[in-house]
């Protein structure tokens, strides 16, 4: 069974679902981590830019005109969740953003026009750029890469730019940051709006990547506990730590499929080990494996 | 069009006895713990399975599955909050609400084990529901419906008798109220804690008894009772048991009717209540009973 990691295919594969998996945490972590707000509707970003990319891209659009629309899709869901949601606490944003990604759901399975329904959309094709084409796996995944690392450094340097700084106020002493002059508000749906770009983003390579988007049981709770445990696991507030957590997650996740159980058990095995390691985490160490001790997880 | 009134307001009171169950449970423990369960709408859901479980697989009669649902609903509330909320009782508020997120993915993942993916019913192949007739053929009900109706109202009218009469009902409201002073005065508050999650937990698997009758099981059937149940609660004002059960029947009525009297397809209905929640929770964070709850809900 071990041939597998000699197997070019399988790895590649593995690391093309590391690529956006870091991407979601990253932007996931701009929420969680930077602002404090518990996001579950991150799935509902995730959606939203995979269905604009995929049916923009299915009628011959320009590539990167498709993952930029995409993300631009997600980041007005962003801001439509972000405006009546923003100004309350965390576990109502909670609950407000649930209902979401329940909605975008809901419309993915019932707008049957624009996508197929629980039928999906498949043959997604993968991008030819300037005559090069990323269709091999081999190819794909070096623009899968691509595609995250530029991402991450303009979410790093945000997050370490003055910008980001004054995030980390806001989230530990709202007072404080108000005292200074800064409008809360415009910063929080700044962030969000740029934490759903990049969810948009992410949703674009994710789509080329597995050439199909849809089904009854994708951007659901499966996908959501995943982005969750790979925040919480790496740590809420830590850059580092949402990508060593997707990391961590996916091992997890394709681990499963080497235990000796039935075929139709590996999905419910892998919901229950994340499920766990979520509930194991917050009750003995909530900052995660990297993350600081910020405000929402203290007392 | 007024031929189907009756007709919608029954569907209206079952949803509304239905939800009214679930926001109970929400509203006492979010009155005692301060975090919203997001895993109560999964405890009807695994009441709804133990029901299959012991009634339509095991062959027990039907009123001793509902007395073995409710026993061992309540047994697994206590058990989940010992392992897993007693811990980080302490913590804010995030931590017991991420948590509950996995606790829900977990007793998922568990009833598929269990009982599978697939999509269940109570009814079995041949068996015709008793049906009844009244005002001249509009309103058609069924045996099962009337006796639900019954069970749901003497659950509430045996909470209120409870809470308000008996010796451990004033120890929840007294705890509810002021858990230091309950405690100074010999209330043991993790006795009372574990008697919140079985009573919360019971009353939710009766409820997901309830609308597995009606429509049929799943596994993620769970979210959008939960995320109902929690509007209900917020309309009727934060920790407020009457105002919960108020709620409960704004939702269940609107959503019916605005299915029942608009060209708006049924497979909308979960997606337009919980965008009018999302609204709902912009305009009026405090219900639409209560100014009590506005500093808890705005950051």
């Amino acid at each position: 069974m071990f041939e597998i990691f000699t197997n070019t295919n399988y790895l590649l594969g593995f690391f093309n679902n590391v690529a956006f998996l870091i991407l979601l945490g990253l932007s996931l972590n701009i929420i969680m981590g930077y602002v404090g707000y518990l996001n579950l509707g991150h799935v509902g970003f995730w959606a939203i830019g995979s269905y604009t990319y995929t049916i923009l891209l299915m009628q011959g659009h320009d590539f990167f005109v498709c993952l930029f629309a995409g993300a631009i899709a997600a980041a007005i869901a962003g801001l439509i969740l972000g405006l009546p949601t923003l100004k309350l606490r965390s576990h109502y944003i909670g609950i407000a953003s649930l209902g979401f990604t329940y909605i975008v759901h809901s419309l993915s399975l019932n707008l049957t026009d624009i996508t197929r329904g629980p039928l999906g959309i498949p043959g997604i094709p993968r991008p030819t750029i300037f005559g090069i084409s990323f269709q091999p796996n081999h190819m794909y995944f070096l623009l899968s890469w691509a595609v995250t690392i530029v991402s991450g450094i303009i979410i790093y340097r945000l997050l370490h730019s003055p910008w980001g700084k004054i995030l980390e106020t806001i989230r530990e002493d709202q007072v404080a940051a108000k005292t200074l002059g800064k409008n809360i508000f415009l910063y929080k749906i700044q962030a969000f709006i740029i934490s759903a770009f990049f969810a948009g983003i992410a949703a674009g390579i994710y789509s080329s990547f597995y050439q199909y988007i849809g089904g009854t049981n994708s951007f659901f709770i499966p996908q959501l506990l995943l982005l969750l445990t790979i925040v919480m696991l790496g740590g809420a507030g830590s850059f580092w730590g949402s990508v060593v957590g997707a990391v961590i997650v996916w091992i997890m996740y394709e681990g499963v499929r080497f235990l000796p159980i039935e075929a139709g058990l590996v999905g419910p095995v892998q919901q229950a080990t994340y499920a766990s390691v979520l509930v194991l985490i917050m009750i003995f160490r909530p900052r995660g494996i990297m993350g600081k001790n910020v405000k929402i997880l203290q007392k | 069009m007024l031929e189907i009134l009756p007709q919608i307001i029954w569907f209206s009171l079952l949803a509304s006895a239905i939800y009214a169950l679930v926001a109970i449970g929400l509203s006492l423990i979010f009155g005692i713990l301060e975090f919203i369960n997001f895993a109560q709408g999964d405890f009807a859901m695994v009441g709804a399975y133990l029901f299959f479980g012991f009634v339509i697989e095991g062959g027990l009669p039907w009123w001793i599955g509902i007395a073995m649902v409710v026993i061992v609903a309540a047994l697994m509330g206590v058990v989940i909050e010992r392992i897993t909320f007693k811990p980080v009782r302490k913590s804010p508020p995030f931590i017991p609400l991420v948590i509950s997120i996995g606790v829900g993915a977990l007793l998922q993942a568990i009833m598929i084990f269990k009982f599978g993916g697939s999509v269940k019913s109570y009814r079995t192949e041949g068996s015709k529901a008793e049906v009844y007739k009244l005002f001249g053929d509009t309103l058609s009900v069924t045996q099962s419906q009337i006796t639900l109706m019954f069970v749901t109202a003497g659950l509430l009218l045996g909470l209120y008798l409870f809470l308000k009469y008996s010796k451990t009902g004033t120890a929840i409201r007294a705890v509810a109220d002021n858990q230091d002073v309950a405690a100074i005065l010999g209330v043991s508050i993790n006795k009372t804690i574990g008697i919140i999650f079985a009573v919360g937990t019971a009353l939710a698997a009766v409820a997901g008894v309830m609308i597995a009758n009606e429509q049929n099981l799943s596994i993620t059937m769970g979210l959008s009772l939960g995320v109902k149940a929690f509007a209900a609660v917020v309309l009727g004002g934060v920790g407020s048991l009457p105002g919960a059960i108020v709620g409960a029947f704004i939702i269940g009525f609107s959503e019916n009717f605005i299915v029942g009297l608009t060209p708006i397809p049924s497979s909308y209905k979960d997606a337009i209540v919980f965008g009018l929640l999302i609204i709902m929770l912009f305009l009026y964070p405090n219900g639409l009973f209560g100014a009590k709850a506005e500093e808890e809900a705005r950051a």
